[in-house]
């Protein structure tokens, strides 16, 4: 293998997303005629085909060591795979982040036609990028790559959120995600200059070796230097800022609910995915020996997460802050996976052992993500469906849905079935899981918060199912045809159902993801 | 043909599990105003599993000890979870229940539902699925499956068809049973966690007892799983969201919330807690059984003071509920009545009187709740008191609610007596302030008498002069379950020698694990 066929295949999925990024700009200004919807169509094109490549990536036997073995021999591809690795967590998010970013550009092209006026080309071109960015999110393997990335993933939704030049929701949306993006980012930062202080080094296998005699340590002073603590925490500040966590979650509900509603579903699916791998990579992966430093401060903001997702959620009269809050305690319940890491988990992490089905907190926090991108993208297909009728996403405007368009409520109703945790839809099985790895390690206490926690989402859940089951509908009229909007939703539904019902394959494969994601420090690597 | 009735047999609980599910595609595929047909797929494919049913009653063994008609397949091999399920003398007797009181139920339907029928049907369907799946699944993982699946339909079956507070009933029934369910998952991953191998089969973890001597944590375990046992039953103190469910709950919803979704609950004690946490049960019992006399005194108390019908069938099934808790409770106990084998025998007969009275009591407040149902479509009102001499108008309906009644008062010769018989014998034995439990017998007598007094005796009154008699539909779904009653009631044996079986059985799984027997 040629470093040139090292470079695509290792790049293959990116590159594409660039070209036809870039090919959305160019036919604007070339065919400036073009219909809008052709936009659309190639956007999904574009993901559609990321998709493709990333499981192309996956299909070609061993393609990492033969990446790396060519590397020994390269420098500049040596270079570039302690940066950008192309391993089974990357590839594993990246099928989920592709997933989500298909069905959000299958709900995108109906609202755009709707809502938008001027700009769509930019639109669409923004979100390929925002895409983009993710991908390099979830495969960043050093510190400076990762926080270009977010960078790149934040510049793109802040531009997204306030897209809505008529709406000033929409510019206080962007404003206030741009703000505290903004500031949590100088705060990671920092943290990382003290990592740089504390190791020596920004390389995330590089860490992990250092802080390896650390292994299972829980004693004092955090089993690793202070400064490098202090900044992993910092650094959270910076991660949990894409996921909304609390406490960087204060944007999260503005920004929802004034973001254009594709744009809502892009950050509560595919960012939050791109976010939760990064957390993963960065606190398992890089920093996983010196888990007695940052574990405690996440099982607490675990449950404070959760709880204060769902109880915000309770009074939310507007559907797109309902699905904020939830979003916020849907991450609550994967921080438990973290919480209840362990460090046989490193020692799969670094390809010393491989997990047994019953290390269920990394691959579960996999599996959770994938079925939570269907359950959401589901909902929000319904809801853009909703709002494009009604031109309004209150909750009043449900009411009588399953009269007016029983196969939309339906929809909506397995979504949020499936967002409790009502088996045997996937998102029983992700705080299946969840719940099972916290028991195992002996959090109960975090167990009990998160069942508790499932019982008052049920609460909210429901009465959007109350409102489109049990009240009459204001108006007779059914929900406008859309053939984009209706297969997203059944997609995702389908989805749901396949990954829930047929576990197996998804679970062994996030399993089999989580092997050897951080380069074993025994290997001489040059 | 031999070959497709040997793959009947092979196949016959998933038949009659999946059965319902497929007729409730086959209405989703029918237009919204084919009224007829979709009243058909809905009589069909709750007649077929009953007919299964039938020829599974027929075809089980009896004398045999051992799940009965097993079927297990791959479903996640990572996990440990298997498709599996079998019925022995407990589950039988509950499956075929369920698919007799479901399919008067839809005989029932047509009188009392006009609007939005094909949900209203559909949902039927995937509720007896997931009712017959609780009791059949011998795997935890798929139990839980089919016990969250029952609860979604009949949210939807309580807050759309229900009465007038029924938004409020529909939410307080769902979120009052999530509580105990996730209780129930905790406990289920616990005892995932400490077999070895893992798995979750209830059969294999019955075998291994992987919470044997670890005192804290089988406590633990069982206060999880009797969480969610006791608020299906339910238990006094977690009684509350009942009165409101089962009142507000079209007629259907109320036979099978009160004839199987309660059973629900008592058979998981009989199948998990009995044999699978002996000792956490053990430490329980006390409790249980106080608990158990509460339901049976204060239920009857409450129930005599309703003017409300169906508030009236409601609390009585919280009376009638304590004396199965009773019998469970009896069977847990120990102070060294595994070492004994006369108390042992006692166990066994207290167990066999909690299981009859499970049954008994599905199918006689299966037929009040629709005796109550026919009575509504014709007044629009259930307060006892403004009836008054209906026996003379509605001859038929007054004695078959008088019957009924008889039933419930636990008459002997018929079914309701054999279970409050047994299970008080053999509690009484074991302690004896289950004595107390004959106040409730009272209690119940009285206000059974008192409310066929109210309503069909004394002078007619104007107001009720014109109402026909019972329609063919009511007829149709409520003689079946007359004749079953009188059947349970005259020839016991019958059912006591199926559930019999499972008892010895169960209780001596206990006693090995105790360490008397």
């Amino acid at each position: 293998m040629s470093f040139k066929d090292a470079f695509v295949l290792l790049l293959g999925p990116e590159l594409w997303l660039t070209y036809w990024g870039f090919a959305l700009l160019i036919v604007d200004m070339v065919a400036p005629r073009t219909p809008r919807k052709a936009f659309g169509l190639m956007t999904l094109f574009a993901f559609i085909g990321g998709l493709v490549l990333v499981v192309f990536q996956v299909a070609v036997p061993d393609l990492p060591d033969r990446i790396r073995e060519v590397s020994q021999t390269n420098d500049l591809l040596y270079w570039l795979i302690t940066t950008f690795s192309l391993d089974g967590l990357g590839s594993f998010s990246k099928v989920a982040i592709f997933i989500g970013a298909i069905l959000i550009g299958l709900v995108t092209v109906d609202y755009v036609e709707k809502n938008l006026t001027e700009a769509i080309p930019e639109f669409y071109a923004l979100m390929v990028f925002a895409v983009l960015a993710l991908c390099f999110m979830a495969s960043a393997v050093e510190l400076i790559t990762l926080f270009l990335a977010i960078e790149f993933a934040s510049i793109s939704s802040y531009i997204l959120a306030a897209y809505l030049k008529a709406d000033a929701r929409s510019s206080e949306a962007g404003m206030k995600y741009f703000l505290v993006g903004a500031t949590t980012t100088a705060v990671g930062l920092y943290g990382m200059s003290l990592i740089y202080g504390g190791t020596g080094t920004t390389y995330l296998y590089h860490i992990s070796a250092q802080l390896m005699p650390n292994l299972g340590q829980t004693g004092v002073a955090f089993a690793a230097p202070l400064p490098v603590v202090i900044g992993v925490l910092m650094l959270l500040a910076t991660l949990g800022f894409k996921v909304a966590l609390v406490p960087f979650h204060g944007w999260c509900p503005d920004a929802y609910e004034g973001a254009p509603t594709p744009i809502t579903a892009f950050l509560s699916v595919a960012s939050k995915i791109a976010g939760m791998a990064a957390l993963v990579r960065v606190l398992s992966g890089g920093f996983g020996p010196a888990s007695a430093g940052w574990q405690s401060v996440l099982t607490f903001l675990s449950v404070v997460t959760m709880t204060f997702g769902n109880l915000g959620a309770l009074w939310q009269t507007n559907i797109k802050r309902l699905m904020a809050y939830s979003s916020i305690s849907q991450v609550g319940y994967l921080l438990i996976g973290l919480a209840a890491f362990s460090p046989s988990d490193f020692r799969t992490l670094v390809g010393l052992s491989t997990f047994q089905p019953s290390d269920m907190a990394l691959p579960g926090i996999l599996y959770f993500l994938v079925g939570y991108a269907f359950a959401n993208m589901g909902a929000f297909a319904i809801i853009i469906w909703v709002e494009n009728t009604e031109g309004a996403v209150e909750l009043d405007r449900f009411d009588g849905l399953a009269q007016r368009s029983p196969v939309a409520a339906a929809l909506l109703t397995v979504a949020f079935l499936s967002l409790i945790g009502i088996p045997p839809l996937a998102g029983f099985f992700g705080k299946f899981f969840m719940f099972g790895a916290a028991l195992a390690r002996g959090l109960g206490w975090l167990a009990i918060a998160g069942v508790l926690n499932s019982v008052i989402s049920a609460f909210y859940y429901l009465e959007v199912v109350r409102r489109m089951y049990f009240l009459a509908p204001k108006r007779e009229v059914g929900l406008v045809k859309s053939l984009f909007l209706s297969s997203a939703g059944v997609v995702g539904i389908l989805g749901t159902l396949t990954v829930g019902v047929l576990m197996e394959p998804a679970y062994q494969w996030a399993m089999a993801s989580l092997f050897d994601v951080v380069f074993s420090p025994g290997v001489a690597f040059r | 043909m031999e070959a497709l009735e040997q793959w009947t047999y092979q196949h016959l609980l998933s038949l009659i599990l999946w059965s319902p599910v497929v007729g409730a595609l086959l209405i989703l595929l029918t237009p919204k105003t084919n009224v007829r047909q979709v009243r058909f797929w809905a009589h069909l494919f709750t007649l077929l599993p009953l007919i299964l049913s039938v020829y599974l009653w027929i075809a089980f063994n009896p004398y045999q000890p051992d799940m009965q008609f097993m079927e297990s397949l791959e479903w996640i091999p990572a996990l440990g979870i298997r498709y599996r399920l079998g019925v022995d003398g407990l589950s039988l007797p509950l499956v075929a229940l369920t698919a007799l009181l479901t399919f008067v139920s839809v005989v029932y339907s047509p009188t009392a539902i006009q609007v939005r029928e094909k949900e209203y049907y559909a949902l039927f369907l995937l509720l007896e699925t997931g009712l017959v799946g609780t009791f059949m699944a011998l795997d935890f993982v798929l139990f839980y499956v089919f016990w969250e699946v029952s609860l979604v339909p009949m949210y939807f079956l309580i807050g759309i068809w229900g009465g007038p507070n029924r938004e409020y009933a529909a939410i307080k029934f769902f979120l009052y049973t999530l509580v105990g369910s996730v209780a129930m998952l905790l406990s289920i991953l616990v005892l995932y966690f400490n077999s070895q191998p893992r798995t979750f089969g209830m059969v294999d973890l019955i075998q291994q007892q992987p919470l044997a001597g670890r005192g804290l944590l089988q406590v633990l375990a069982f206060l999880g799983f009797y969480l969610a046992f006791a608020i299906k039953v339910p238990v006094f103190p977690f009684h509350t969201w009942l009165p409101d469910a089962h009142v507000e709950a079209p007629t259907a919803g109320s036979v099978l919330l009160a004839g199987i979704l309660l059973k629900m609950g008592t058979y998981g004690f009989v199948r998990v807690c009995l044999p699978l946490l002996p000792e956490g049960s053990q430490v329980f019992w006390a409790p249980m059984a106080v608990l158990g006399l509460i339901n049976i005194i204060y239920g009857s108390l409450v129930a005599m003071a309703q003017d409300d019908l169906k508030k009236l069938v409601a609390y009585s099934s919280i009376g009638h509920m304590g004396f199965v808790m009773l019998g469970i409770a009896a069977a847990a106990m120990d102070g060294g009545a595994f070492a004994d084998p006369d108390r042992l025998e006692y166990k066994v007969i207290a167990l066999n009187g909690a299981t009859f009275q499970m049954i008994a009591h599905g199918l006689m407040t299966g037929a009040m709740f629709l005796l109550v149902g026919v009575i509504y479509e014709r007044a629009h009102h259930r307060d006892i008191n403004r009836f008054g001499g209906l026996w003379s108008q509605m001859v038929v309906y007054g004695s078959l609610f008088s019957f009924f009644a008889m039933g419930e008062l636990g008459l002997p010769g018929l079914a309701g007596f054999w279970g409050e018989f047994l299970s008080v014998l053999g509690s009484f034995q074991l302690f004896q302030w289950a004595g107390l439990a004959v106040i409730g017998i009272v209690i119940t007598a009285a206000y059974f008498l008192w409310t066929v007094q109210r309503m069909f005796l004394g002078n007619p009154k104007e107001e009720h002069g014109n109402y026909p008699d019972m329609n063919l539909q009511e007829h149709l779904s409520l003689w079946p379950l007359a004749l079953f009653t009188f059947l349970a009631g005259v020839y016991p044996k019958g059912l006591l020698t199926i559930i019999h079986t499972a008892m010895e059985n169960a209780v001596s799984q206990m006693a090995k694990v105790l360490g008397g027997g």
